[in-house]
């Protein structure tokens, strides 16, 4: 049926059937290629133009970030003063008890130059590399909980895998209730993340916090996940169907902190240390109250 | 195709590859984001023709598949037809009407998201028909609104019409 259709560019079909092959067959051996170099160059090249954005994101949202910071900062005053506390208390039961100490990671912030993956994010790259400390399998963290970790690292870039990557489960266990599982990306009728290899014999509720597993061999234990927002029932009718939603927001972040270097031999300091800085911080509470009100919370 | 119109349109991929990498989640309404990447090489397809769609999908495509890292070639084989088809396509459409642009972006993102998503739910078509709605089929009509709203602002601010008749040379050889 002539004129029908349009007419066909003949060169534009011949690149086009060309072009396909050569797609088919990246698609079928693609794994073989340097896709990490591959990868690392992407980011490279678009990390510069990524942080020039990232800039003016920034610059463009400082006023309101410095309000809730204030806010912020205010309330973990006093959280910290809550902390010493209980910190002095942990270590001396820890100390009754004869528990061991767990190491600290210490926390190196990096930016996030790109995001990658559809149609939810999966992949970080981060505007920093091997020269920075990061090391493939490092934690990402956002102040608010885990983002992922390090998957591929160059001298300037790296990449971490998110919570979303259905290829990068996270042991984690029930804040309080110690119920351990594996936290999974599901597709499904309802995509997202799920705790998954639960018994149904174990209890677990919506609204209870989720952290990393001591079990864990990726990650340090007690970093937190997510919450409990949905229990159900798998359809083998032997496992919990439990959907968490992950304290980070993933399609929002700017920097990570990623754990790099030796991780340090006490996660707690010594009684002493704490006791110092508890003085320390009842005498900063005590001037601040003592202030003239005009300085007190002042930007 | 027109220098100018060549230039323009490095300078929209550019941009729209960094767009994609850094604020597409910032275009984000309701959790549901554009596909900004069918945006370009739509643009590209009806501006320069079936080749310069082949092209342009081709490359793009593999700056996103290499940037995730995965499925290397599965995004670039898709845009290079969606590419062509609406090269085709072009000279027979107004397009440079935006319902002519609207309609093209719609069919364009729904098949590239489609075939993208399948991927992504590694095959399972229960999960795949089941987000189809949200992550298929309202992408696609949020990045048919934004296509044209895109170009008409860039008519607005004086840039050139690099969709009108007649700046692309396209035609087929016989």
């Amino acid at each position: 049926m002539p004129g029908a259709f349009p007419p066909v560019d003949r060169q534009a079909a011949v690149a086009l059937v060309v072009v396909e092959l050569l797609c088919a067959l990246l698609l079928l051996f693609g794994n073989r290629l340097p896709l990490s170099a591959m990868t690392g160059a992407t980011a490279a090249l678009l990390a510069p133009a990524n942080s020039t954005l990232h800039w003016i994101q920034g610059v463009a949202t400082a006023r309101s970030d410095a309000s809730r910071l204030s806010r912020e900062v205010a309330q973990l005053r006093i959280e910290r003063d809550r902390m010493v506390d209980a910190g002095l208390e942990n270590a001396r039961l820890r100390a009754l008890l004869g528990f061991s100490e767990r190491g600290r990671p210490s926390l190196h912030t990096f930016q996030v130059a790109g995001v990658a993956g559809e149609p939810w994010p999966i992949v970080y790259h981060l505007a920093g590399g091997a020269g920075d400390g990061l090391r493939v399998g490092q934690a990402a963290l956002a102040p608010e909980g885990l983002v992922g970790r390090v998957t591929r690292v160059d001298e300037n870039t790296a990449s971490v895998a998110l919570l979303t990557d259905p290829n990068a489960p996270v042991a984690c266990e029930v804040v309080g209730t110690g119920v351990r599982g594996v936290l999974k990306f599901r597709f499904g009728t309802e995509p997202g993340l799920y705790l998954t290899a639960v018994p149904l014999t174990d209890t677990v509720k919506v609204g209870e916090r989720i952290a990393t597993s001591a079990t864990s061999l990726l990650f340090p234990a007690g970093i937190p996940v997510g919450r409990v927002t949905q229990v159900g029932r798998e359809p083998t009718g032997l496992l919990s169907a439990i959907r968490i939603e992950p304290f980070a927001q993933l399609s929002r972040i700017r920097e990570v902190l990623v754990a790099v270097g030796p991780i340090e031999a006490a996660w707690w300091p010594k009684p002493e240390t704490l006791a110092a800085r508890a003085d320390s911080a009842r005498a900063d509470s005590v001037a601040r109250a003592k202030a003239p009100a005009d300085t007190v919370g002042r930007r | 195709m027109a220098r100018a119109t060549f230039y323009l349109l490095a300078l929209w991929t550019a941009a729209g590859l960094l767009a994609r990498s850094s604020v597409a989640q910032m275009l984000s309404l309701w959790g549901v984001a554009p596909d900004l990447l069918t945006l370009l090489v739509v643009f590209w397809a009806l501006a320069g023709g079936a080749r310069a769609g082949v092209f342009a999908g081709f490359v793009v495509g593999l700056v996103a598949d290499a940037e995730a890292g995965r499925f290397l070639g599965l995004t670039s084989g898709v845009l290079s037809a969606i590419g062509f088809g609406v090269g085709s396509m072009g000279n027979s459409l107004h397009r440079e009407r935006p319902p002519a642009q609207f309609v093209v972006l719609f069919f364009a993102a729904s098949i590239t998201l489609a075939a993208r998503l399948l991927f992504a739910t590694y095959g399972d078509l229960g999960a795949w028909v089941s987000a189809l709605p949200v992550q298929v089929f309202l992408r696609a009509l949020y990045t048919a609104v934004l296509g044209p709203l895109v170009y008409v602002a860039f008519r607005a601010l004086g840039a050139p019409d690099f969709l009108a008749h007649g700046q692309a040379a396209a035609q087929p050889r016989s």
